[in-house]
């Protein structure tokens, strides 16, 4: 087996388009043995782009999320990640034993002094005044903008959303993903979407990205602008070829395909 | 009847029950309990028996000899007072209980922390440690008494002795409860391991480690009790010894209800300190 090359850091990274790279992934590959979770993929995301990551379980988007969060390594190719990288996980993983404040500035060592801090990240997301409860008296919905919150407060470069809104309801979600835009506008930062939903993909990205069988299947542009009507002709012209293109997707490539394995987790 | 769907639905009968609602009505399910019956229905039982205690004593239906009454005991503490006895015994007996549950819990503390943290250390010593923990620690007192004398040493290192086990082993598997998906959010956010274990790992044992510390303190009454009938000359269990050699019944009673209370006590301490350092668990009443 090769040893895995991943690199942290955007430092060496070119410009390209003037804007920088927060991703840059050549000929990434992960396998468990005999069996290949990601194949050779080639994925680059600059600042200020949002990017959707589509694909039916045990396509290894999860596996993507989490070489790109330094959760696992990959087995071999080459990974360039901002350094400044925040994750909002399926579930919120707050501290239970922390106050909301503390949750939000808890990857900052300097916890103790960086209540104003908190207190503004938290406003962002419209939880200021919650910012002494107890995450146990948060709502599934407020549960996730606390994390949001938490990913926002590093300031990222780079951030990682890993089927953040899959547990909240219809109505709860569409705000979710409203106020995920208006962070992304007013902060830049390269997104990362992991999402089973297509239609929230297109509402989002301007970029959605198909993976199926481990590779990169398609790689579609999203260019209506934002606020989306989801019932318009365009928004349903590219939905229909985003859907056109999750029907090739083999669920496995073969029989005895990591796919098997992965069912019963959250990829 | 008119049709609501276009579906065919085989005719069956449904039951139906009803319910007038009607706020202005006093809730019967629960009813509001003035503090007064709550406090009245909770001493009501002790109380019963307390009397009916003092009943079989004042009509000979037990010997006094056998088990004197609770006014014979209130009697028993007078005198026990009024000789000192009762005051030079107790800081004794506390000393002892408190040195050896704080030595034995702190060492119990450091070796759980550690081996929740460190494989090694886990490794190294957990499988020797679990197999001390079944040997009864009262069996070990011909033996302490041998390599350490029938002195207060062998009494301490007893009741150290019962201390260690139950806040190593609480404390060990409070840490290596978390949930593992809390700690990679201090990995993909580049938390140092020091402050992973400062804000996630110490706050989230928490109540383990609390629960933990309230068995020890427990088991450290119980080294206590057995450690102090070994050739006491201070403490309470000097008391007992005398009054038993003098078949003084009602001061051994009277004994024995002081370790009670002890234990009543560090309880009630145990409950404090475990609401003051867990907030945020703050227990719900039932129903």
């Amino acid at each position: 087996m090769s040893v895995p090359e991943v690199e942290n850091g955007a430092q060496d990274v070119a410009p390209e388009h003037g804007v920088e790279a927060v991703v840059r992934l050549d000929g990434l590959s992960k396998n468990y043995g005999d069996q290949v979770i990601l194949d050779r993929i080639d994925l680059t995301i600059h600042r200020g782009e949002f990017v959707a990551l589509l694909g039916p379980s045990g396509t290894g988007k999860t596996t993507l999320l989490r070489i790109l969060s330094r959760l696992e390594d990959a087995s071999s190719g080459r990974a360039t990640i901002a350094e400044r990288t925040s994750v909002v996980f399926q579930e919120p993983r707050l501290v239970s034993a922390q106050r909301v404040w503390r949750n939000v500035v808890l990857t900052d060592g300097r916890g103790e002094k960086r209540k104003s801090a908190a207190l503004d990240a938290l406003k962002e997301v419209g939880l200021e005044a919650k910012a002494r409860s107890w995450p146990k008296n948060l709502s599934g919905g407020e549960a996730q903008r606390v994390g949001l919150a938490r990913a926002l407060y590093r300031s990222p470069d780079l951030l990682l959303l890993d089927e953040p809104f899959g547990a909240l309801d219809a109505f709860t979600r569409r705000k979710a993903q409203d106020l995920v835009l208006r962070l992304w506008a007013d902060h830049g930062p390269g997104v990362l979407l992991v999402t089973h939903d297509v239609e929230e993909s297109l509402l989002l990205a301007d970029r959605v990205i198909v993976l199926g069988g481990g590779h990169i299947q398609a790689d579609i542009p999203v260019t209506s602008p934002r606020p989306r009507d989801t019932t318009s002709a365009d928004f349903n012209a590219v939905k229909r070829e985003v859907l056109a293109q999750l029907s090739h997707v083999s669920p496995h490539v073969s029989p005895d395909h990591p796919a098997h394995r992965f069912y019963g987790r959250t990829s | 009847m008119t049709a609501v769907t276009n579906v065919a639905v085989p005719p069956r009968a449904v039951r139906t029950f009803s319910r007038e609602y009607d706020a202005a009505r006093k809730r019967r399910r629960l009813p509001k309990m003035s503090s007064t019956w709550n406090v009245t229905l909770r001493i009501l039982v002790p109380v019963a028996l307390i009397a009916l205690w003092q009943l079989s004593d004042s009509l000979n239906w037990v010997s006094a000899h056998v088990l004197p009454g609770p006014l014979a005991i209130i009697d028993a503490y007078k005198e026990l007072w009024s000789t000192g006895d009762l005051q030079a015994a107790l800081p004794i007996s506390l000393q002892r209980a408190g040195i050896g549950l704080a030595v034995g819990g702190a060492a119990g503390l450091v070796l759980g922390i550690a081996a929740g943290l460190w494989v090694t250390a886990e490794r190294l010593y957990d499988a020797p440690l679990q197999m001390l923990r079944t040997i009864p620690f009262i069996a070990m007192i011909p033996l302490f008494v041998v390599w350490f004398g029938i002195g207060e040493t062998s009494k301490v290192a007893l009741i150290i002795g019962a201390s260690i086990f139950p806040v190593y082993l609480n404390t060990y598997h409070a840490i290596r409860g978390i949930d593992p998906k809390l700690l990679e959010v201090g990995r993909t956010f580049e938390m140092s391991r020091l402050e992973v274990i400062r804000f996630v790992v110490v706050p989230m044992a928490m109540p383990g480690i609390l629960v933990g510390w309230r068995y020890a303190a427990g088991t450290a009454l119980l080294g206590l009790v057995a450690a102090e009938q070994i050739n006491s000359q201070a403490g309470i269990g000097y008391i007992l010894n005398t009054a038993n050699q003098f078949q003084r019944t009602d001061i051994i009673v009277a004994g024995i209800l002081i370790y009670a209370f002890l234990g009543l006590v560090v309880d009630l301490v145990m409950r404090g300190i475990e609401r003051a350092l867990l907030p945020w668990r703050a227990s719900h009443v039932g129903a």
